[in-house]
């Protein structure tokens, strides 16, 4: 093996510079649970912390729609106005995602008809893997003889390694040759398997149906209009989407969504207050203008306008001034998703146009649900954009927790006279479960 | 292996995906149990050394730019982390340097197993042991070994010429029993 008259060196360094030896089967098992744990903390963490910026915008949002709402609703010379509650309610939902527990592969369920089932799991499966080169080793074991003769090799009782796997490991670069083969055709197998896993899982990706239920809070941006006060309305809604994955990163989506939007109407306490003392009298009440909002004039049922004192003399049987102006509709949405992350929590970036059609239009009183009217003018078709971020946790193969803190605002007016500016949006939060097909 | 085929391996692999782990560390994992072992005391500490460097490896794979060898890539993380474990258990030594630094000197060599050879380096004093494989089985520089152990230069050279007269006279002795062992038979 070496020349005589060699460095000390030498003798080290062609001896141990190549040097291999399997270490024992379960560490693997170790690293691997530990590259996990690893995982998972800094995964409870991004979960952590993208859920406290969304918190923390959705807050910022809430406070600063409040803050430009209570403008809005200010009239010049606004001694004339009540102090209004504020009814506006917005729940901050949280949801606690548990982080991955493990992100297992299934290759046991891989269905691939090219390579034999049997032998995808076999080879797939360590513990057998390592028998299996265990069991090369030994059926290999006169060539093995024969080349650790060559080589000179022993195995000295007196190296704390494990006898049986140092014996078959411990060789020098030129020996182990089957070792060799072996394992990289194991490797160039598992690589195929990698492969063919990723494309079978791309299919089964490809479709997908989303139910979700949301809470939204509505408000507008426009131009005020009339002299009664308006607040910003929660609401619920909720549908089905149907998501088509086009590639790794992309997805279509569309269904049928039903949402409600609007407001909350309050009058000044003067008019209130005149119409309660003309009732309370049985006086006749002056002539006042049509009542007026920000989405429209309000009309009585029966198609007769409705005057700001009608409107809050059937509201003040209650007590109570307000009135909930709602509109409800049917949207039917194009949206492009994009994904960030793709594991056990995902999360997606969601933007996209919409179709809505009006189902609902009514004015109706806070307390007793009472139909007072409806807006006049509402247009049956409007377009909205919306962007939203998806986050979802996988529960398994076919199922997915999702929650998505949305924006949706319209691009029209909603209503057809040009006297009205009022472009609805809303900010919401669905939650939802995902099917995959 | 194939060049695409490993980094296409690797690829999956800071995707997280588990085989794709595995495979990387079936691959390699016995060459680096090599090296583990040069900077351990013992097996066990070589598999502690190869634990912590395979955890290194998967959470710093996004930063291998695919360019050079990846076994020297992992290579070098696995001696870092010999080399960390090495600081964080052992005290600051006050400098010893030796006058009697013996370079180039020339033996008559014969075989020896690499069980044996091993056995002789795993057996130094630990910082014997880190200069001398640092040194003639890494190839790093004196100035690049003072450096990650955090000793002079001087140290570096007279503690790699403290482990070669140790191994030396190991050898020696190993060489003549043998040959008094392979006398002993032909008598």
């Amino acid at each position: 093996m070496l020349g005589k008259n060699g460095h000390i060196d030498k003798v080290f360094s062609e001896g141990l510079k190549d040097l291999s030896v399997q270490p024992r089967p379960e560490l693997w098992n170790k690293i691997n649970a530990d590259i996990k744990q690893g995982r998972r903390r800094k995964r409870a963490a991004v979960i952590f912390i993208t859920l406290a910026a969304a918190a923390s915008i959705a807050l910022l949002f809430t406070l600063s729609n409040g803050i430009l709402f209570q403008q809005d609703t200010e009239v010049k010379g606004g001694d004339l106005y009540s102090e209004m509650k504020d009814n506006l309610n917005l729940k901050n939902e949280s949801q606690r995602v548990e982080p991955a527990n493990k992100i297992d592969e299934q290759f046991a369920e891989l269905a691939n008809p090219v390579i034999n089932k049997t032998e995808i799991q076999k080879n797939l499966n360590t513990n057998v893997d390592r028998d299996d080169i265990a069991n090369t080793v030994e059926k290999s074991d006169i060539s093995m003889q024969m080349v650790l003769q060559k080589s000179q090799i022993h195995v000295l009782d007196n190296v704390e390694l494990n006898q049986e796997l140092f014996e078959k490991n411990l060789t020098k670069k030129k020996a182990p040759l089957t070792l060799l083969l072996k394992d990289s055709l194991i490797i160039a197998h598992n690589i195929k398997m990698i492969e063919q896993f990723d494309k079978n899982e791309r299919k089964k990706k490809e479709w997908s149906i989303l139910g979700q239920i949301s809470s939204a809070y509505s408000s507008y941006t426009g131009e005020k209009s009339g002299n009664n006060s308006e607040q910003g309305l929660l609401s619920i809604g909720g549908g089905v989407k149907l998501n088509w994955q086009t590639g790794k990163k992309l997805a279509i989506q569309t269904g049928i969504i039903y949402n409600k939007f609007g407001q909350q109407l309050a009058a000044r306490n003067q008019v209130f207050e005149r119409v309660a003392f003309n009732s309370g009298l049985t006086m006749q009440t002056d002539a006042v203008s049509d009542m007026k909002t920000s989405a429209g004039n309000l009309k009585k049922r029966g198609s007769t306008m409705l005057t700001d004192s009608e409107g809050f003399a059937a509201t003040s049987s209650n007590s109570t001034p307000d009135m909930i102006q709602s509109f409800e509709a049917i949207e039917i949405p194009f949206v492009l998703s994009y994904s960030l992350i793709d594991k056990k929590f995902g999360l997606h970036l969601n933007g996209g146009l919409s179709t809505n059609l009006m189902i609902g239009n009514r004015v109706y009183n806070k307390s007793t649900r009472e139909t007072i009217g409806e807006t006049d003018g509402i247009r049956t078709t409007n377009f909205s954009t919306s962007f939203s971020l998806g986050m979802e946790y996988r529960l398994n193969s076919k199922f997915s927790l999702s929650m998505e803190p949305s924006l949706k605002y319209y691009l029209n007016s909603i209503n057809k006279d040009s006297d009205f500016e009022y472009k609805p949006y809303s900010i919401g939060l669905s939650s939802g479960i995902r099917y995959k097909f | 292996m194939k060049d695409k085929k490993l980094e296409q391996l690797i690829k999956d692999s800071i995707k997280g995906k588990s085989k794709a782990q595995e495979c990387l560390y079936l691959e390699y994992s016995p060459k680096m149990m090599g090296v583990c072992l040069r900077y351990a005391k013992s097996y066990d500490e070589a598999e502690d050394i190869l634990h912590d460097g395979f955890i290194k490896i998967f959470q710093s794979l996004k930063s291998f730019r695919f360019e050079g060898s990846f076994e020297g890539w992992m290579r070098r993380i696995i001696v870092n982390t010999a080399l960390e474990r090495f600081r964080s258990k052992t005290q600051l030594h006050p400098v010893e340097e030796f006058d009697d630094i013996e370079e180039d000197e020339e033996l008559d060599v014969k075989d020896a197993p690499l069980d044996v050879l091993l056995n002789f380096i795993q057996d130094l004093p630990e910082r014997y042991r880190m200069v001398f494989s640092l040194y003639v089985l890494d190839g790093y520089p004196h100035n690049e070994i003072a450096e990650v152990m955090q000793i002079s230069v001087g140290t570096s050279k007279s503690n790699l010429a403290r482990a070669r007269s140790i191994l030396k006279s190991k050898l020696i002795a190993y060489w003549d029993d043998q040959d008094c062992k392979s006398n002993l038979r032909i008598c």
